[in-house]
Order: C-alpha cells, then structure tokens, then sequence
C-alpha cells in the first residue's frame, strides 16, 4: 500500500529523515516510535505531501507522489500532531467544510457528518465553537474529520496524546474495529503501551534513521524474552535473556533484590534508542 | 467545484468574523478616519476636476479595496499557514492549485467589494459624491481581482509578522498615501507622480475616477486584469511547490 524507499529530508544541513525505505502492506497497523525529533512527524508529513521530501521514491496504493498528487490526496485520512481545526467555527461546520474539500457529495455529506458525529460521541457539541471544546473532544474531532470522506489509508501522529485513559482505551478499540482491508493505519506514539496493543509491525526511528523493524513480539524475541531488573545507586539495571533459566540463574548471582519478568516493546526502545522515553 | 470549498472555508470565517463588529469597524476605521480628515479639513481648498470630495471618495473607495483585499487575504493566509495551522486543512486536500488560489482570490475580491462600496455608501451618505459609474463599478471589481490576488501569494510567501509589516511599510503605506487617493498626483514631484501612476493603486484610481471608457480607462482595466493574471498565476506556482 505505501512504498517508501530512500526517503530524506533535510531541513538547513539537519537530516529529519535520512534515507528511509519501507514497505507498508494494506490492512496494517504500522507504528512509528521515536525519542522526540526522530523524525516521525516528518515522514508523515511527506506521506501526505504537506512537506516536499528533499530525495526520494514515494509511493502509495501503486501512485507516484508527487506525480499522482491528487488521487493520493483522496484516499488520505490524516489526524495532525498539532491542531488544524477553524477554532471559529462549530464541530459541525469543521467537519462540512472539509466533506466539501474532498468532494463528498451534499446529501452523502450530511449523512456521514452524523454518523461520524456520533461515532466520536460528540454528537451533543456539534453545535458548540471547537474553541470551545476540551482537548481531548478536539481531537476526537480530527479524528472524525480524517475518516469523514471514507479514506483507504489513515495517518496519525500521536492521535491519543492528552487523552484520558477510558477516551485512550475506547480510541483504541475504534482503531482496531477500523483497520480492515480497507483501511491501512499508520500511527506514531510515544505510549509504548499503545504500539504494543495496535500494531502489527513497528519501526523505530533515531535521529532521523531505522534502526528497528518487526512486529513487538519479534523485536522482544530477539532482545530476549525474560529481563532481570535489579536496583543499584545509580538507577535501575537490566538484563536480557532467552528463557526463564538462564534467567534465574543469573540473578541467583546477584546479591540485591531482583526480578524477574517478560520483556516488552518498552524495554526494546529503551535499549535500541538508549533513553526513556519522556512524554 | 474545489474552488467553491475553498471560497466557502473563507467566507464562513469573514461572515463570523462580521457578525463580531468590533471587526468590521477596524476594517473600516482608516479609510473613515481619512475621509473626515481630508473630507472635512481640506474640503474644497483642493482644485481637481468635478470637485474634492467625489475624488477623495472614489480614491479611499480604493484604499479601502486594497487594505480588504489585498491585507486581509495575505493575513488570513499567513496566520493559516504560521499560527493556526489550519491552512492545512486546504493543502492536504485533493484540489488543484489553481481552484485553491481561485477559491482564496474570491474570497479576497469579496472582502475588497463588500467594504469597499461600505465605505462608499458612508462618503455618500456624508458628503455630496454622486453615485458610482460603470468605470468605478469595473474598477472596485478589478482592483479587488488584482489586490486580492497578489495578497494570495504574499500570504504564502510571508514567514513571521516582521515580513508581514515590512511589506505594510515599503509597499501599503506608500501606495496609501502617494498613490493618488487623497490628492491629485500633478502636485507631487514629477517622478513620484510617474511611479505612483504605474503603481497598481495609481491605476485603480485612474479607473475609479474616468467619466468615459477612453484609451486611459481601457488601459488602466487592461493593466489591472493583466496583473491579476499574473499574480493569480505566481499565487498557483507558489501553492503547488508549497511544503512546510
Ligand atoms: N519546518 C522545520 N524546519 C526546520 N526543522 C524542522 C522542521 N520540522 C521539523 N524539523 C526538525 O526535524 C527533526 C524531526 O522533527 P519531527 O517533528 O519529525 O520529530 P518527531 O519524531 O515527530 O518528534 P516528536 O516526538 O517531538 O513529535 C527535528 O530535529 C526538528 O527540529
Ligand atoms: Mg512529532
């Protein structure tokens, strides 16, 4: 569905994205990580031709970028980092205006804004200035927004951030329900959580590079499966092993209290990209 | 119709932004604080053709056009595109460049039309101006055309508010007060008077203030449309190489 080979963009002399390549197959969830300025809303950006890479191949559902423009503009849902709603205007008359941008005939315009209205639960404040609504109702509202004109590929950059854990959870589950052969999602995060429960195949982007890509069991797997965390003055220590013997030999060696327990994506990121992970 | 989307997004903004008077008032505050200035303070003490206050109306009928189109167009563009991000909404939708910038330039000729002939309809109300010909009317049209274009492409070129003043201060406020709307171009200097003549608020005024469509008026509306035609077209090249 989305080719990517080669993909740069330099912003001055700074790499954002240095030479990426990536095959996204439909109907998949793919999750971009990074620590901050990895590069991911970057290539979001590029993907859905707000920024014009520096070289590269593009391409998505078999059409060129930026050869093919229009038609892949179509078949894009995009839900920003950063909000891009007309705080002047309603709910009701953000998503209007943007059926209209992307050709969504009257009648059928009507029909999706109140299904799509309700869809989002916000079907009560249709009517209400988006200034006027909470963070986490706005975002609802790209979130509708970006689904409104029906799209076959669905780009979300950190589409929970600033969400309470029920709206996360419920947000969740729509994302599943919603990624069907139909529609292909790419999400970034920076919940591990959230990757680890969405996406069939993650990458992991540093300063602009691919230093990981697999699905998270995979990328467990191969860190191994059982950690062991042990405490020291200098912070918490880990170490990663195959199977739950080796571990427990290994911490049998240790003096201090240790435990034992499954590796998860967090643990990958953290030894890939040598940080935690800050929100 | 992708344009009409675009021209619709602006325009449900400006009837909001309308319905706030305080907004109205600011768009027309200069023109009306020149028009009862000049108006009231030099009267009939200035000698031109067919009397002052005819003349001063129809030339603050133009710098009113210019301030709408031309200012209002490049701000709503800029801030879109700088602060409230949601230009965006426009350049990731599937429309041509050209209905982007068609879209956007009506919306502009409308803010320039609609206060435009406000302002007038004061000058009218207040002093003695006659009415509007059918010169005037093709320029209040034509000038909005060419101002709202060009506010288009400098709205996308702009990157923060001191580009944005710049341009109030080398190019709006000369064209304002040199052009020609508050007093003939004759007492001015000669090269002034030739270059504000050029300028495209010197030929709005030409046009707003011909009696007859003679080879001056004809040439007035031919430079205007060729101008619009030109900057619609560097509006369109901007947009479709436009990235963030
Ligand atoms: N318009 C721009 N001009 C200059 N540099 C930019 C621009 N946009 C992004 N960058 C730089 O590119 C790099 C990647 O930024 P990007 O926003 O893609 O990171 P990110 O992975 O989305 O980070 P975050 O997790 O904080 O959202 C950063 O170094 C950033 O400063
Ligand atoms: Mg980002």
């Amino acid at each position: 569905m989305i080719q990517i080979r080669n993909l740069i963009k330099k912003f001055g002399e700074r790499f954002a994205v240095d030479g990426i390549s990536l095959h996204i197959k439909q109907g998949e969830i793919f999750g971009l990580l990074g620590p901050n300025g990895a590069g991911k809303t970057t290539m979001i950006r590029m993907l859905t031709m707000l920024t014009r890479p520096t070289a590269g191949m593009l391409s998505i559902n078999g059409w060129q970028l930026p050869q093919d423009e229009q038609k892949v503009k179509q078949i894009l849902g995009i839900v920003p980092q950063h909000f891009n709603l007309d705080a002047d205007l309603t709910a009701r008359e953000n998503l209007e205006l943007h059926g209209r941008l992307q050709h969504i005939p009257g009648e059928k315009r009507t029909k999706r804004i109140l299904e799509l209205l309700e869809y989002v639960e916000l079907s009560e404040r249709a009517d209400d200035k988006v200034q006027n609504l909470s963070g986490g109702m706005k975002r609802r509202l790209m979130i509708a927004r970006a689904l409104l004109h029906e799209p076959q590929v669905l780009f979300l950059d950190e589409p929970t951030v600033g969400l309470d854990p029920q709206v996360r959870r419920r947000l969740w589950d729509l994302i599943r329900r919603m990624a069907t052969d139909k529609l292909t999602v790419m999400l970034t995060t920076h919940y591990i959580e959230e990757a680890e429960f969405l996406c069939g195949r993650v990458a992991i982007l540093e300063k602009g590079k691919l230093i990981a890509l697999n699905s998270p069991a995979e990328l467990c797997q191969r860190l191994g499966v059982y950690v062991v965390e042990w405490n020291v003055d200098e912070g918490r220590q880990t170490k990663f092993f195959h199977s739950r013997e080796e571990a427990a030999a290994f911490a049998g060696t240790l003096t201090m209290t240790t435990t034992i327990r499954r590796s998860n994506l967090e643990d990958v990121f953290v030894e890939l990209t040598g940080r935690k992970v800050v929100d | 119709m992708g344009w009409y989307a675009v021209y619709r997004r602006e325009m449900l903004v400006l009837w909001k932004q309308i319905g706030r008077m305080g907004y109205v008032f600011s768009s027309i505050i200069f023109p009306f604080i020149y028009l009862f200035s000049f108006g009231l303070g030099l009267g009939d003490r200035v000698n031109v053709d067919g009397g002052y206050l005819p003349f001063l109306a129809k030339g603050i009928m133009g710098v009113t056009v210019m301030l709408n189109a031309f200012q209002q167009t490049a701000g709503s563009v800029s801030v879109g595109r700088l602060y409230f991000h949601d230009f965006r909404s426009v350049v990731l939708s599937p429309i041509a460049a050209w209905e982007v910038v068609l879209g956007l330039v009506l919306a502009g000729v409308m803010r320039g039309i609609i206060f435009g002939s406000l302002v007038f309809a004061i000058a009218w109300g207040a002093f003695d101006v006659g009415g509007l010909n059918s010169l005037a009317v093709a320029g209040l049209l034509l000038g909005s055309c060419c101002f709202a274009a060009l506010g288009v492409a400098v709205g996308m070129l702009v990157n923060n508010p001191t580009d944005v003043s710049m341009i109030n201060n080398f190019f709006i406020t000369p064209m304002t007060f040199f052009g020609g709307s508050f007093f003939p171009l004759q007492n001015l200097p000669h090269w002034i008077a030739v270059i504000a003549q050029l300028s495209p608020i010197g030929t709005l005024n030409t046009l707003l203030r011909s009696n007859v469509w003679d080879s001056g008026a004809m040439w007035a509306a031919g430079t205007l449309i060729v101008l619009t035609v030109c900057f619609f077209s560097w509006s369109a090249w901007l947009y479709s190489r436009y990235s963030e």
